[in-house]
This record gives C-alpha cells, structure tokens and sequence, in this order.
C-alpha cells in the first residue's frame, strides 16, 4: 500500500527541495516514489540516507536511474550503471515498429512471428530495445553489440533478469569496423539466417550541444552514448556505409527492415543518409508520443 | 406462533411444527415462483434454448473466441433454470419428509426439515439477488476513483477511509484489489486515488457506490475539537478485458495519444522519469491518463484501459437516464449528488438516502465488513430492479 508510507521526497514539496521539480511542472511523485522505495530496499529511510539521496539527486544532479540502479522500459526492469544510456521513453516506438515488421513478416496476422526471425540491435546499451522486442516475440532471437564492454556486460545481465538469456547473444564490436559484417555473421544466434530487422538507437547529439546538454544527461551519462559528431549524424554515415556488405554477407537481405532512433530534427536527413546506399527501398517515418518525428524505418528492396 | 402457548405437549407441538414448515414452504416457493417469474418474462429460457441451437452449430468452433463466450453464457443461464428447479424439488423433498415425521411422531426429523427450508430460503435470496446483477456489464470488474471534496485535509483523510473501505470489502469478498493511483493530499491522506476491484460481478455490486459519500464526525485535524462535515466522491466504472470488445468498439483513427509532460527536444537529451500518458477520445472529448506505471508502455496500456472503462460507464449511464426518463423515482445516483451518510458522532449511523437502509454499525462500514457494505449496495440494486420491473410491467401491455 503506497500511500501507507509516507514518502520523505514528497515532504520535501512543495516547500523543500524536491527531486524532480522543475518550474512548469512543480514536484514529480513518480520520482518521490522510486527514491523512496530504493530507501525502502536499502533498509529504511533514516534521515541521513534521505539526505545523502538528497545530496547526490539535487546538489549533484544524479539521473534518478544511477541512484537506484533501476530503469523501466517496455514491461521491463532493467539494470543500469552510468556504464549505459538510461533507457527513454520514446525509445518504445523503435520496439513498436521493429515487432510490427516482425509480425507482418510471414503473415500479417499477429503471433506470426513462430518461424524463428532474428533480430540485431547495435549500439545494444542496456539492450532495453533488443530485449523488449524478444518479448514480444516468442519465436525470434538477437544479436546485441556494443562498444563498451561494460555495457555488454549490463546488457547480459538484463537478458538474464527477463528471463531472454536463451535467445540472446551478445557481441563487443563496433559498428564503423570494416569488419562488421563478418563479425555479425559470425555471431548471429542463427547462422546463415539474414536477420529481419535492424534496429539501432546510435549516439545523435551534436558535439555543439553536448556543452548545453541538462547536466543530469551531461555530467553522469557516457559520452560514448550521446555524442554523434559536428552534425550528429556520424554513426548514422557509419551504419549507412555497412548496408551494402551487410547485403554481400547475408546479414541483411530484400524485406529487411532498418529501424533507428531519430533525434529531433533528424529524421528526414537520416531516411536520406539510408536510401542513398540502397535506393529502391521503402522509407516510414513515425512520430513519438510527443509528436516528434523519432523513429526511421528503412524497408530493403 | 409456536406451540409453546399450549400445555398439551406431545400431539399438539408436533402438528405445529408441521405446520411451521408448511408456513415456510408456502413463503419460500412465494419467492421461488416469483423469481420464476421474472425469469420467463425475461426469456430466460427461450435464451437457453436459442444458445443450445448455437452451441450445436458445426462451425461454432472457427471462432473459438466466441464459442467460448456462447458456452459460458449457455451454461450460466441453464445453470439458473436449473437450480430453480433444484430449489423446487428439495422443497417438496423436506415437506414430505415432514408430513411422514409428523405421522410417525419423530420431532427431530421434522426440526432438520425446517432447518434444511430455512437454508433454501438465504439460498433463493441469494440466488434472487444475483438476478438483479443482470446487465451484461455487471459481471465485469470495476475501477472506483475517489477524489476528495473542498475541505482540505478533512476530506483529504475521508477519501483515504473509503479507499480504504473499498479495499477491503473487495478482499474480504473474494475480489482482488488494487491501488492503482493515489495523489496525497498536502498535510496528510488523499487528494485522489484509484482502486482496481477485479472478479465476477464486481461492477455489478459496486455501482451502486455512485455519487458523494459524506462524513460527519469531530475531526482529529482541529484543535478545538469540533464536529466537522467533509465530502468525497466515488465513481465506479466497469474494467473490461483487454481483449473484450464485446461493450464497446474503439476506432483507433478517433483516439490521440500523447505525453502530456513532456516538451523540448526529448529522447538523448533529457533523461526524466516523466513517462506519462494521456488518450483522448476525439468524438467524444473523454480523455483518460496515466503516470502511476513506470514505463511509458505501460502507462499508455493502463490509460486505454481506463479509457475504455470510462466509455462504457458513459454509455451505460446514458442507458440508465434513458431509463429514469420513464419511471422517475429513484434518486440519481450521478456524479454529484450525496448518495449516503456516515455519521459518527455524536451518534453512529451510515444511511443512505436514495433507499433508505441505514445500520448503526458505523464502524464495521468503514472497516469494509460485507455483512453492512454489502447490504448497502443490496438495497440500491433490489430499489431499482423493482422499479425497472414496474418500468418493464407498464411497457409490456403497450409494446409487446
Ligand atoms: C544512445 S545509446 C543507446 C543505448 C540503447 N540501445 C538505448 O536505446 O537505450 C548508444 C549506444 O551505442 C554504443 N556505441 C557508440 N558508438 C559505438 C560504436 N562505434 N560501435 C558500437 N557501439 C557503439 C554506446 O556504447 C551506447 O551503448
């Protein structure tokens, strides 16, 4: 029972100090709760572990997710570390379109998905992309890779925790090796089996305004996530350029699908970057809960 | 009415008791009847048998989904008739078994028969009073939203009570229940909250907790001590199943779903816990919304969840003033109006005022016990099933 407890981070409102307030929207009860919860966990709430959650949520602008070492996604509890991105709720529309491609693939019936497809997701962070769409699909497998082996390590962590482990692998690799296509191959779950989708969700923030970023996103998350080169799109290039060998080595094949996290104002930039390597393809842009264009689905003909 | 009046004893008592189970045999087959009744002028049967004919259908199974839905419903009316019938024969059972003990003076015997008509009659009662549960939607779950009235921490504490209240009467009748939302109120209690009360015929009972609820007491939040009124409001929706379209159909080109917190650039560039979600039900204006899940797929599901449950509880509130429009005599139950009181000081009394019932057990009201909430709701169902059978009773010559 929630409301039993009193919460110390909601006493804090709207007075004191309150983790989450900001000037339009005054306290964030959700945040309140899952600090107080953590305490909970944590053995109890005494007033020095309040003021130190206190200390490292306000004076030092600790992202909520670092302190509890918790991030929630799709239907999932994940683990995070200042290892990897926290997962953002506008990510979801990449987990609705990659398991919508999945589901039309054979049939466009739902739960068509029981022909075992693959799935690759690059740049995997705590793989929240790659593993909400497995849940969805009983039958599929994927791929993970990342640069950062931490974050390897957090994101088979992750696959154990919801129960994925099975139908995940996970890869340290980075995506602009003139290797790639050769090292997915050989680390795909199904060998030989071009995989359907392709999703990725690379770093796109400017190096221009990675200066003026909130210094919650700033000062704790790896800059290894965020930052995408002078115009934000040099991962985008780098992914672009591996379409073709990706084709060569059967990674990819006709009907595949390339579905990537836009940042705001790049959308229509991305579709181009993609359909330039493979010009007769199919581009669909589609918009997040909050109307911005997020997610770039590129279908291979 | 016993025999204890006669000093006869022996044949004298015996013939009495006799005649007491013929008493209760004549009142409880009066209701049996009775609810007979109601059955044929509902069609029951003529629904049975109409189902059977489905039921026998070769192609019934190409639609599992609705095979399904046809047998349940198959078998829960033929359950009905049958169990009316089952009343009938075990009274008939018990009566001649009392005649028999009566010829041949076993005074036990005749003692368990009376014993086994007054287990009948809290049975057909029962039976009488899940009759009343009859709408389709009755049988669903339900969502209770309370929101606290003016009044400040008063009523911010009352609302906590009767989440409270309903919390417990849902446990404590085999329901499951769950807080989904609550807002505090500043000082202490609720601003709002919302509880999920899932199992058969939930919406049914519950529905009938429509409106204003009023507490008088002498608040525990003033120094001096005095008697304070406070108010606050429940509003019972029916929760359908995810997959249950059978109540309403919602076209996906009507709804707009958007986070209504966030702004500015979103995805790499902030990281907030905001997720949040709101649907609006564009022809209709209904918006519903939620930020009590942690994920935005979640709170996007629990958001057409609710409002779902708010289109249909507007649909069969519509029903229901249609309805009113002809017999105009029970009290609205809508938003707004008080529907009941509790009152614990400086006298214990919870009384409803649209029928009436009323109990000094204040305290057990609040603590959710079924045996005093239950019968609330039992009061407000059987008040308006009589009406809507008078209702029903006029349109027939005219109609049918
Ligand atoms: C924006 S984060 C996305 C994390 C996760 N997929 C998500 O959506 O929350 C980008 C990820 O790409 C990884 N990354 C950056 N450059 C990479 C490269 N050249 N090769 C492989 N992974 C890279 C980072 O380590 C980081 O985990």
């Amino acid at each position: 029972m929630r409301h039993d407890v009193p919460n110390p981070f909601m006493a804090q409102c709207p007075d004191g100090p309150c983790p989450g307030a900001d000037a339009t929207h005054g306290a964030d009860p959700i945040e309140a709760r899952l600090l107080a919860e953590f305490l909970g966990e944590q053995g109890g709430a005494d007033e020095a572990r309040v003021a130190e959650v206190l200390r490292r949520r306000i004076d030092l602008d600790e992202p909520v997710a670092y302190i509890t070492g918790k991030a929630y996604f799709w239907t999932l509890e994940l683990e995070v570390s200042p290892d990897v991105l926290i997962p953002r709720p506008c990510s979801e529309i990449l987990v609705e379109t990659a398991v919508g491609h999945l589901r039309k693939a054979d049939e466009p019936t739902a739960n068509a998905d029981t022909e075992a497809s693959q799935i690759i997701d690059l740049g995997t962070g705590t793989g929240c992309l790659l593993l909400a769409a497995l849940s969805e699909c009983q039958a599929a497998r994927g791929l993970g890779v990342d640069l950062s082996p931490a974050a390897i390590r957090i994101a088979a962590r992750n696959a154990e925790r919801a129960g994925l482990q099975d139908r995940v692998a996970l890869a340290n690799l980075d995506f602009t090796s003139p290797t790639l296509a050769a090292d997915l191959a050989a680390s795909m779950p199904l060998p030989g089996q071009p995989a359907r989708v392709l999703m990725s969700n690379p770093p796109y923030i400017t190096t221009g305004e990675m200066l003026d970023l909130d210094p919650s996103v700033r000062d704790h998350e790896p800059h290894l996530a965020l930052e995408g080169g002078a115009d934000g799109l040099a991962c985008y290039r780098a992914i672009a350029d591996q379409i073709p060998s990706l084709l060569d080595a059967g990674v990819l094949e006709k009907g595949s699908a390339i579905v990537l996290e836009a940042g705001s104002t790049q959308a229509l930039r991305i579709a181009a970057l993609i359909c330039e390597k493979s010009p007769s393809s199919t581009v669909e842009i589609r918009r997040d809960l909050s109307g911005i264009d997020r997610c770039v689905k590129v279908t291979l003909a | 009415m016993s025999g204890s009046a006669d000093s006869g004893g022996g044949e004298q008592s015996k013939s009495t008791s006799l005649h007491t189970v013929q008493e209760v045999f004549r009142s409880v087959s009066g209701m049996v009847e009775a609810v007979r009744v109601k059955l044929e002028t509902r069609g029951v049967r003529e629904k049975v048998d109409e189902l059977a004919k489905e039921l026998a259908r070769e192609d019934l199974w190409d639609n599992p989904d609705r095979a399904g839905k046809i047998s349940r419903e198959h078998a829960a009316l033929a359950d009905m008739i049958e169990s009316l019938d089952a009343f009938t024969t075990a009274m008939d059972n018990a009566v001649e078994m009392a005649t028999m003990a009566d010829e041949e003076g076993e005074t036990q015997v005749i003692a368990d028969c009376l014993s086994e008509l007054d287990q009948i009659e809290t049975q057909v009662k029962r039976f009488h009073l899940n009759m009343l549960l009859d709408h389709p939607a009755d049988r669903l779950g339900c969502i209770i939203e309370l929101a606290a009235g003016a009044g400040g921490t008063e009523s911010c504490d009352w609302t906590e009570m009767l989440l409270d209240m309903y919390k417990r009467w849902g446990e404590q009748s085999g329901y499951q229940s769950t807080i989904t939302d609550t807002s505090p109120g500043t000082e202490a209690g609720l601003r709002s909250a919302v509880l999920q009360i899932s199992g058969l015929n939930a919406y049914g009972w519950a529905k009938a907790e429509t409106g204003v609820h009023r507490m008088v007491r002498i608040s525990e939040y003033d120094s001096n001590g005095r008697r304070q009124t406070c108010f606050a409001q429940v509003n019972v929706m029916p929760l359908m199943d995810d997959d249950d379209d059978n109540f309403i159909e919602i076209d996906p080109a009507d709804l707009k779903i958007d986070t209504y917190r966030a702004s500015g650039a979103g995805g790499q560039h902030v990281n907030t816990t905001e997720s949040a979600v709101r649907v609006t039900h564009l022809p209709t204006g209904v918006i519903a919304q939620c930020q009590a899940e942690r994920s935005q797929h979640r709170n996007k599901a629990m958001a057409m969840s609710v409002l779902r449950s708010r289109l249909l509880e507007r649909k069969l509130q519509a029903e229901r003033d249609a309805r009113r429009e002809q017999r105009n005599s029970l009290g609205d139950n809508s938003w707004g109006n008080q529907i009941r009181s509790y009152v614990l000081h400086p006298y214990k009394l919870v009384k409803d005022h649209r029928t009436n019932h009323e109990t000094p057990q204040a305290l057990a009201v609040l603590k959710g016990e079924p045996e005093y909430l239950t019968p609330f709701m039992e009061s407000y169902l059987a008040q308006t099933a009589a009406d809507e059978d008078a209702v029903q009773g006029g349109e027939s010559t005219s109609s049918a």
